[in-house]
């Protein structure tokens, strides 16, 4: 088991460095250079040639790469931000908890109220509250974040005056910003949990455990549910990737100072080193979340754990 | 009518059959049917968008400020006194074209890439796969943010930000589904007699697996309409003045309080398209695979 989860994380390391190449990639193909984007358009020509020069931007652009990644393993050097000549890990380290606090809450959130309602709408197929459940999923899942964002704010703080709009400075702060997320999260889940539920409220063992008399609670929660949680596992993995695109709009529309609302603001004042930085952060947290959901399956499933062991 | 399907070809007849079975299943479903309606009204409001409403009329700034719903502006005026109404109805244009050009690119790269993938198999695939899992570790949203943040906002921009984002799930999905039917008889048959890749795979595999393409496609719509507007929403998609439902969203934030309606009428508008559109493509799921169906 050890040896595969080494194996694994070492595994890692080969997808990071394709990533940091495609968005080095994707970002070398922005228009202008740091040195004018830094010194801003009134500097003199020869300064800004300087200053290209010291950075290293005339050099061959897969001389570029290799010292990008030299700097980020041998000194976890990402850069300097354009915007405040700062180190752009610093900045993300102290943006980072809001974002991380809005993304556990509106996951533990859309968790519990999704599979709730996905398997209450299967369980009770056919009726009047399943299609409810159905339709209300579908509108949650294309309900834009933003929109869905601004309405609450139209509600509870403009008419009902209950919560305040923007900013992040109490926990009351929070309550609707991720609210917001896990609304749009929460439509897939439901229908998610409904249709493994379907499949698993059909199984042979269900219908012993119901024979055997055991209560339908336990019926519906102990037996079915625990049967079908191997997908929803990894839909709780995917659902933070996309809480993180989530996050950009969500923390936009609240005017929260985290990850998301940085990259914005990266993005509209070209501030590369910036953006890169984040991007990589995104996808290395991500792809740290899919592994941990990988190995959570050994513990869920002793068939997927043998099969870890042997190989 | 009958004449004509005696005339036709056997093979043909088969697949106009099947055509018309998935229709029928397909019409028994209400809530699907309703999306279908719901779509058709609003690409009837994209083509005819100029004589229900002149593109200049969106444009034109007027001195009525946010002014609420009346007979003369429908549904208002926004900050620079245009029509929302007008601007509604020529973002429908924008908003349905990104979402099936996006589309259609994406499966086409998607569906290439996928049936290389999924017939070579091999090292290739392992290339290939591992490629699409890298483009995958980014999210989405930042990865399509980053191309237009490098590329500059404009539609073509933004189309190719779309594309780039969903490539890899497309791709992913057809590379399953070529997989599953180029084990079949009918490919070892081709192979057998002499015929090359290129054809075994377009004249054979990808006929084949092109029912769950289309469905895969029509849930993908209203997916790729969302992230337009959602970029746009940030100012990295459509630009001003051009009228697009994401991005009247965002000029209408600062107005919420004063003009709550100028954040309704778009904000409804993109989500009763979208809902049309996976209402539909759901329906279109099911009549493809009525066994799939609880």
């Amino acid at each position: 088991m050890y040896k595969y989860v080494i194996k694994r994380i070492l595994l890692l390391i080969p997808v990071l460095l394709g990533v940091v190449f495609i968005v080095f990639f994707i970002m070398n193909l922005t228009p202008g250079d740091p040195g004018r984007l830094i010194l801003g358009e009134s500097a003199k020509q020869e300064d800004v040639d300087r200053l290209n020069d010291r950075l290293g931007f005339n050099k061959p652009y897969f001389v570029r790469f290799f010292n990008y990644i030299k700097d980020i393993v041998t000194k976890f050097d990402f850069g300097l931000s354009y915007a405040t000549q700062k180190p752009v890990v610093d900045q993300i380290l102290i943006k980072f908890p809001y974002t991380l606090k809005m993304a556990i809450a509106s996951v533990f959130l859309s968790t519990i109220f999704g599979v709730t309602l996905g398997v209450t709408a299967a369980v009770k197929q056919y009726t009047a509250i399943d299609s409810s459940i159905t339709v209300l999923a579908m509108v949650f899942t294309v309900m834009p974040a933003y929109w869905t964002g601004m309405l609450m704010i139209l509600l509870f703080s403009i008419k009902l005056g209950w919560l305040p709009a923007s900013g992040a400075s109490s926990l009351k702060h929070y309550i609707l910003p991720v609210l917001t997320i896990a609304i749009t999260a929460m439509g897939s889940m439901m229908r998610l949990t409904r249709s493994v539920m379907l499949e698993a409220i059909r199984q042979d063992y269900v219908r012993t455990a119901r024979a055997k008399g055991a209560p339908e609670r336990r019926v519906v929660y102990g037996h079915a549910l625990k049967n079908a949680l191997l997908p929803l596992i990894t839909s709780v993995g995917s659902m933070f990737g996309g809480m993180m695109g989530g996050a950009v709009l969500s923390e936009t529309v609240f005017n929260i100072p985290g990850i998301g609302s940085y990259i914005v603001s990266s993005i509209r004042s070209k501030d590369i080193p910036a953006v890169m930085t984040c991007t990589l952060f995104f996808a290395t947290l991500f792809s740290l979340i899919m592994l941990c959901v990988d190995l959570l399956y050994a513990f869920v499933d002793p068939r997927i754990k043998a099969k870890y062991v042997n190989s | 009518m009958n004449e004509k399907k005696k005339t036709s070809v056997p093979a043909k007849g088969k697949k106009q059959n099947k055509a018309k079975e998935i229709w029928r299943r397909f019409k028994k479903n209400k809530t699907a049917v309703a999306g279908l309606i719901v779509v058709i009204f609003f690409i009837l409001v994209a083509v005819f968008a100029e004589l229900i409403v002149p593109y200049e009329v969106a444009l034109k700034q007027t001195k009525a400020l946010r002014e609420p719903p009346s007979s003369a502006h429908w549904f208002g005026t926004d900050r620079l006194g245009r029509d929302v109404f007008a601007r509604i109805v020529h973002g429908t244009k924008v908003s349905l074209l990104i979402g099936l050009i996006g589309t259609a690119i994406s499966t086409v790269i998607g569906l290439i890439i996928g049936a290389i993938s999924g017939y070579y198999g091999g090292r290739l695939d392992e290339i290939i796969m591992r490629l699409m899992d890298m483009i995958m570790s980014i999210p989405s949203m930042l990865l399509s943010l980053a191309v237009v943040a490098a590329l500059g906002a404009n539609m073509q921009n933004l189309l190719i930000a779309l594309v780039v984002g969903q490539i890899p799930h497309t791709a992913r999905a057809n590379r399953a589904l070529v997989m599953s039917v180029s084990g079949q008889e009918f490919v070892k048959a081709a192979k057998s007699y002499g015929a090359g890749d290129a054809r075994i795979i377009f004249k054979y595999l990808v006929p084949n697996v092109i029912g769950p393409i289309i469905v895969q496609a029509s849930m993908q719509i209203s997916s790729t309409i969302l992230s337009a507007a959602a970029l746009s929403f940030l100012g990295m998609g459509i630009q001003p003045p051009q009228p697009e439902w994401g991005y009247m969203l965002s000029e209408a934030r600062e107005f919420m309080r004063t003009s709550p309606y100028l954040i309704m009428f778009p904000g409804v508008t993109i989500l009763l398209l979208s809902l049309a559109f996976n209402l539909a493509g759901d329906g279109l799921q099911d009549a493809f695979n009525p066994q799939l169906k609880d």
